[in-house]
């Protein structure tokens, strides 16, 4: 940080970093389901798409301190816009005929499908800009009743639009979201918000979170980075949304309740606020916990005590509170600057150990 | 109002302030108030607690909103704007109570500020490409020669929080600085600091005036400070000028003895 490092050793580390994480796109896309047994998949895949919506939320949580618990509403704007492209125009588009499996293999059906995808973002973030205008004037926790309140009505409005699905969703939606497909995913994800956090973008939001009138004071436009931030975050989770759809093969009203947008909170939560790496860690831990949760029927007494996901997530919560200076810095990034850094400690600790051991040496 | 804003107002005026008045109910803090700023001076703004100067500045810097009355900056008319467009067109400042950006390091806290002058969208950021590392390196540079110049260098990686507090407080006036203000505004910057950090903080506004091409307005309550190294003096008393000059005249002035002390037998204040 404080040493300026050759335009090189950067585009060295650049390549590095992006080589990476193609090869992590391959790991997730084809040596996840080659190594993971099978009856962790599925959990896991769905451990790795609620990383992209934790990773969304984490903008507007962690990094600019706004508080939203309405996540789980822009997950599922994105989910029935994708899911709606999927079961509604493609068939037509593609002249699927009814009760026979679709070919999900043409181009022409991987790119409807990415494009779903994206208008899924599109929607949620436009709906994120539109929810972000009014309510991020409000502060701590009445934008947070705000969101909620968002949350709740998208997910009564759905219940009453039969051409929806009303109370039922969306279903049979063709189940797109293979291991490959959220292995690029998740990691353009974590690109994008990487790049956010480390360049103007993040550096808006962190001043936003850290004191709202100094950043004024500094010519950031405070409103108007809020409401970006909104957007993004509400757009990214939108793209979760979609791809959740896709691998579920249903979506339904309830699937916006505002208990999953608390889930999604405490991703960001136990993930450090504001760490991409936390958060990405803590996603697919508390993604797969209600599915690992189902081994506890082979101990009934811990079953009884701990069945709950609630209570595990509660237990959670204050374990993190007691041991919040030890828990992940929000700060904190598996980064190069970071290895640099434990590199350098160590070399200190070996220099120091080892003139240590020849002092005394020569003590003796 | 009738002052509407004239392309040339006081020649040489960085900053100027036709009868601005700001209500807050019924209660004015800052009542008719006429100001000039000439460029390249130390302009204090004393005045006993309560007398409307931290307000002043709120509406200078667009945090509070004049009721009445016309702000220009440079001949421009900056009542209505919001905070960030002033800084934009060159005010910063530092405020009474420290507002740094409490988590994040020094030299994040100056990288955040240089930011905005830095040259580039959001796009580049998400790709950071070719002219986004270009604009890094330049910020970068920049934030640490601010850094070095304010013997700030060592702590560039300690988190803002941890300093000590006159650290902190010049660190809020470097980064004001990151955003190359042409008016700078140090709401009392020697609180709480002892004699000879204020008179480190004295060498270091001096500095500031000959490095960099500005100006600086202070509110300060240490008169040996404002008598010191202000060219200019206004005295504020219930949110209305009573005197304005430079220190002689100020310290000279019956209305602002009284302002300060009350009625009664003629004091010197110059022996405070």
């Amino acid at each position: 940080m404080d040493r300026r490092l050759e335009p090189k050793t950067i585009y060295g580390l650049k390549l590095v970093g992006l080589l990476g994480m193609g090869l992590s796109a391959v790991a997730i896309g084809y040596g996840i389901p080659a190594v993971v047994p099978p009856f962790h998949l599925e959990p896991l895949a769905l451990g790795l798409i609620y990383v992209i919506i934790a990773l969304g939320l984490n903008i507007v949580n962690g990094q600019a301190g706004q508080f939203s618990i309405g996540h789980a509403a822009f997950a599922g704007i994105g989910a029935y816009t994708a899911g709606g492209l999927s079961t509604m125009v493609a068939p037509r588009v593609f002249h699927w005929q009814p009760n026979t499996p679709p070919d999900l293999d043409s181009p022409g059906v991987i790119l409807f499908f990415m494009g779903s995808l994206l208008a899924g973002g599109i929607v949620a973030a436009f709906f994120g800009y539109l929810v972000g205008i009014p309510t991020l004037r409000l502060r701590g926790d009445y934008l947070a009743i705000a969101t909620l309140g968002f949350g709740e009505i998208m997910r009564v409005t759905l219940e009453n639009t039969p051409a929806l699905g009303g109370p039922l969703g969306l279903h049979d939606i063709p189940k797109f979201s293979t291991y490959p497909v959220i292995g690029i995913a998740v990691v353009l994800t974590i690109l994008l918000c990487r790049n956010i956090a480390t360049s103007v973008p993040g550096r808006c939001f962190v001043a936003l979170r850290e004191d709202e009138i100094a950043a004024e004071s500094l010519g950031i436009a405070t409103t108007k980075v809020k409401v970006n931030a909104m957007a993004l975050s509400a757009g990214i989770a939108g793209i979760g949304g979609g791809l959740l759809a896709h691998r579920l093969g249903s979506y339904m009203p309830v699937d916006l309740n505002w208990i999953k947008s608390v889930e999604f909170v405490l991703m960001v939560v136990l993930g450090g606020s504001g760490s991409i790496t936390g958060t990405t860690l803590a996603a697919i831990v508390l993604g797969m916990l209600p599915h690992e949760m189902l081994q506890l029927t082979k101990f009934p007494w811990l079953q009884k005590l701990i069945g709950n996901k609630m209570v595990v997530y509660s237990v959670l919560l204050i374990v993190m509170m007691l041991v919040r200076s030890l828990w992940l810095k929000g700060s904190w990034e598996l980064s190069f600057e970071w290895m640099r850094q434990v590199g350098r400690k160590v070399r200190d600790l070996w220099t120091r150990y080892r003139g240590r051991g020849e002092g005394s040496a020569d003590g003796e | 109002m009738a002052s509407e804003p004239t392309p040339i107002g006081d020649a040489g005026a960085v900053l100027e302030m036709r009868r601005v008045s700001r209500y807050f109910g019924g209660l004015a803090a800052v009542k008719n108030l006429d100001l000039s700023v000439m460029h390249g001076q130390i302009h204090g703004l004393i005045g006993p607690n309560g007398a409307g100067k931290t307000t002043l500045f709120n509406v200078i810097t667009g945090a509070n909103t004049a009721s009445s009355g016309a702000v220009l900056v440079d001949g421009r008319d900056i009542t209505h704007l919001p905070p960030h467009a002033i800084n934009h067109l060159g005010v910063a400042r530092t405020f009474q109570n420290i507002r740094l950006f409490k988590e994040i390091s020094v030299y994040e806290n100056v990288r955040t500020a240089a930011t905005w002058r830095g040259g580039y969208g959001w796009l580049h950021g998400f790709i950071q490409g070719l002219t986004f590392e270009r604009r890094e390196a330049a910020i970068h540079d920049q934030v640490l020669q601010l850094l070095e110049d304010f013997q700030l260098g060592h702590r560039a990686r300690e988190v803002s929080r941890s300093l000590p507090y006159g650290e902190q407080r010049r660190l809020e006036i470097v980064r004001a600085l990151a955003t190359r203000p042409k008016l700078l505004l140090l709401d009392e910057p020697a609180a709480g600091l002892n004699a000879a950090e204020t008179d480190e903080l004295m060498a270091l506004v001096h500095r500031i005036l000959e490095q960099y091409d500005l100006t600086i307005l202070l509110i300060e309550h240490d008169m040996r400070l404002v008598m010191e190294i202000c060219q200019a003096i206004t005295v504020l008393d219930h949110g209305e000028k009573i005197c304005e000059g430079d220190a002689d005249q100020v310290r000279n002035d019956p209305q602002v003895i009284e302002a300060y002390l009350g009625q009664g037998d003629m004091v010197d204040a110059s022996d405070q």
